[in-house]
């Protein structure tokens, strides 16, 4: 396929079911050094490349500043074979590896997103187009999607499946510590959690004049990490800082976290009404417990499964593995929460899966931008919204109607400005004609998924835009007929159809943390034996942001808490 | 919406199904179970410390 750039196909025609059916026996799909059937614990898969030359350079040592040095002078990427700091190597899988390449792909994308009518206008990319450009890179390698319904499968298939994941990993893994030692990039995100959290914690006590907010072994320190992680959902990292200060800050006044000066959190959106939950759970079960001391110690202590489950608390869904596993009490602060409060806290055996990780996740599973069957019944309901309203969806322009709205003198100014806003139509068509679209409906229908060149993928961004255009806030009582139902729905049409999958389930958390805890074992097979889940779940949240800000992607901030937090003391600085 | 939730069907992901879950049950019978968890890890760990 054209946009593949200069990427070698190197396993056509493999079918993904295929490939790990041939794995099991021995074939090249996951990770399989020497031939064998996969990273075995305590029984490396990795060999001694002490010695050999074969694309080793020679870089000063360097180490990473943390309990655990390593000397990687030797550590080196030679195709798919990936050298440690002891000298060892394994070799990934043949797809891993391609599938770790599509950064080779770059120019590729570019002449992809030309290939968006709407597209070519804009100077950056959407979060969407980056996904669909990988899902279909995924598909032109002959791999087959891994639907999200993954419970069930064979263990069998479910190994090799987790092996090949934790094969990209160690790709993206070698190559961001390799970058790092030579200084092409200035850190591998590796120390996120543990020292590069606490030398945070440190800098922001001083910074705020709090001196016990220096350490995780106070209630300070405790709730400003919990509320941190409460108020992380779906935000930027300079974001989250900003409001966990602020509502640090305001606990520390109250002692409350769900309410600041009388209102809760932000209002709107779905991440804040998470937000708003999680802040008011953490508060009310704090008060049940008798204060934050409490709540933070039932967070930092051991639990099983089985214990969570004899008291009822079953709202933490399924969770895969032994009833007899100790897990954290933070658990019961639900599976993002409770992880990330787990690792920042010093629990580094805990998976945090945000929606970058499950972006992650789904670039080795081809589901990145495809939404299977949801696809066809949105378009079919879209559709039957279409041709059940005329007087929205047709041809001739036709100015927005603003007769019989009763306006108060706010909204009166502002429909001065809307008079002026909605110049050549009211149509919802945005251009196009119902039958090109009912054509392009069709097409995706047969395909089962949306390109970036579909006329209705471009009718529903013009449609989405329009729709947040028309935000006429506090303004806007009167105009709500302008904002109904059915443009809602076309909104919601769009912003599905061009949105990326960056959920996981169970079944797909069960799936990143087996691949964790692969990437982990192979981590330590070639000297890396200080990496941690966490660790290495930074490292990669931190390279696939870079990754997709290289390909244009917006919204992928590069900040790290510290760097925010520099920021803030800059801002703070000037003001002064 | 009508329009609305028929375009934007309950999702899977794990993070909202705690939540809707949580709400389900409301929060503060949700805190009620945490707060016996936690009696009952407070009652093992004085057994366990009696013991020695």
């Amino acid at each position: 396929m054209g946009f593949l750039g200069g990427v070698t196909k190197q396993s056509a025609g493999r079918g993904f079911l295929g490939c790990i059916t041939k794995r099991a026996t021995g074939s090249d799909c996951g990770a399989n050094a020497q031939g064998g059937l996969g990273f075995q614990p305590g029984n490396t898969s990795a060999s001694d490349n002490k010695g050999q030359s074969g694309g080793i350079q020679e870089p000063p040592a360097r180490s990473v500043s943390r309990d655990q040095t390593y000397d990687e002078s030797g550590v080196s990427i030679d195709g798919r074979r990936l050298t440690g700091p002891n000298g060892k190597s394994i070799e990934i899988s043949e797809e891993a590896h391609y599938l770790s390449m599509f950064h080779e792909s770059m120019n590729g994308f570019a002449d992809y997103r030309k290939s968006g009518k709407e597209v070519r206008g804009e100077a950056s990319a959407r979060k969407w187009d980056v996904g669909a450009f990988m899902d279909d890179r995924y598909i032109a390698s002959g791999l087959e999607r891994v639907p999200d319904d993954i419970q069930g499968m064979p263990e069998e298939d479910f190994e090799a499946l987790a092996g090949r994941i934790s094969d990209t990993h160690m790709h993206e893994l070698i190559t961001t510590y390799v970058q790092e030692r030579d200084g092409e990039i200035e850190s591998s995100g590796r120390e996120w959690y543990g020292k590069g959290y606490t030398d945070f914690l440190g800098d922001l006590s001083e910074h705020l004049g709090d001196p016990n907010l220096a350490s995780l072994d106070t209630v300070e320190g405790g709730m400003f990490t919990m509320i941190l992680a409460a108020t992380s959902n779906g935000q930027t990292v300079q974001s989250n800082l900003n409001h966990a200060i602020e509502w640090y800050q305001s606990w520390e006044e109250s002692g409350r976290t769900s309410i600041m000066n009388g209102k809760k959190f932000l209002t709107g959106g779905k991440s804040h009404v998470n937000i708003n939950q999680d802040l008011e759970m953490v508060d009310t079960i704090a008060q049940r417990l008798g204060g934050p001391e409490e709540l933070l110690k039932l967070a930092n202590r051991m639990t099983t499964i089985k214990e969570l489950r004899e008291h009822g608390i079953d709202e933490i869904g399924d969770v895969a593995g032994d009833m007899n596993m100790e897990v954290p009490g933070s658990y019961v602060l639900g599976p993002k929460l409770g992880r990330f409060y787990a690792n920042l806290t010093g629990n580094e055996k805990e998976l945090t899966i945000d929606m970058w990780h499950g972006r992650l996740l789904r670039q080795s599973l081809g589901t990145v931008a495809y939404k299977g069957d949801k696809v066809i019944k949105q378009t079919e309901r879209i559709l039957s919204v279409m041709d059940s309203n005329p007087e929205l969806f047709h041809e001739e322009p036709k100015p927005i109607d603003l007769e019989g709205v009763k306006f108060s003198r706010n909204e009166e100014k502002h429909a001065k400005e809307m008079a002026a806003f909605p110049k050549e139509s009211d149509s919802q068509l945005h251009g196009f004609t119902m039958d090109e679209l009912r054509q392009s409906a069709d097409e995706i229908k047969q395909r089962g998924e949306p390109r970036i060149d579909d006329t209705l993928v471009e009718w529903a961004r013009r449609s989405s835009r329009e729709y947040a255009n028309l935000d006429f806030g506090s303004h806007g009582k009167g105009l709500s007929h302008i904002k109904n139902e059915k443009r809602l729905a076309a909104k919601t049409f769009s912003d599905s159809m061009t949105a990326t999958n960056d959920t996981v389930n169970v079944g797909l958390r069960s799936l990143a943390t087996r691949a964790a805890e692969k990437t982990v074992e192979k981590l330590h097979s070639i000297g890396y034996t200080g990496e941690t889940i966490a660790s290495a779940q930074a490292a990669l949240w931190t390279n696939i942001k870079k990754q997709w800000r290289d390909m244009g992607a917006r919204n992928a901030d590069k900040a790290t808490y510290q760097a925010s937090l520099d920021l803030i003391k800059a801002r703070a600085r000037r003001k002064r | 919406m009508k329009e609305k939730q028929e375009l934007d069907p309950k999702t899977d992901d794990e993070t909202e199904v705690f939540q809707e879950a949580v709400r389900t049950t409301g929060i503060e019978q949700y805190a009620d179970k945490i707060a016996k968890l936690n009696a009952s890890m407070d009652a093992r760990e004085a057994k366990a410390e009696k013991k020695g």
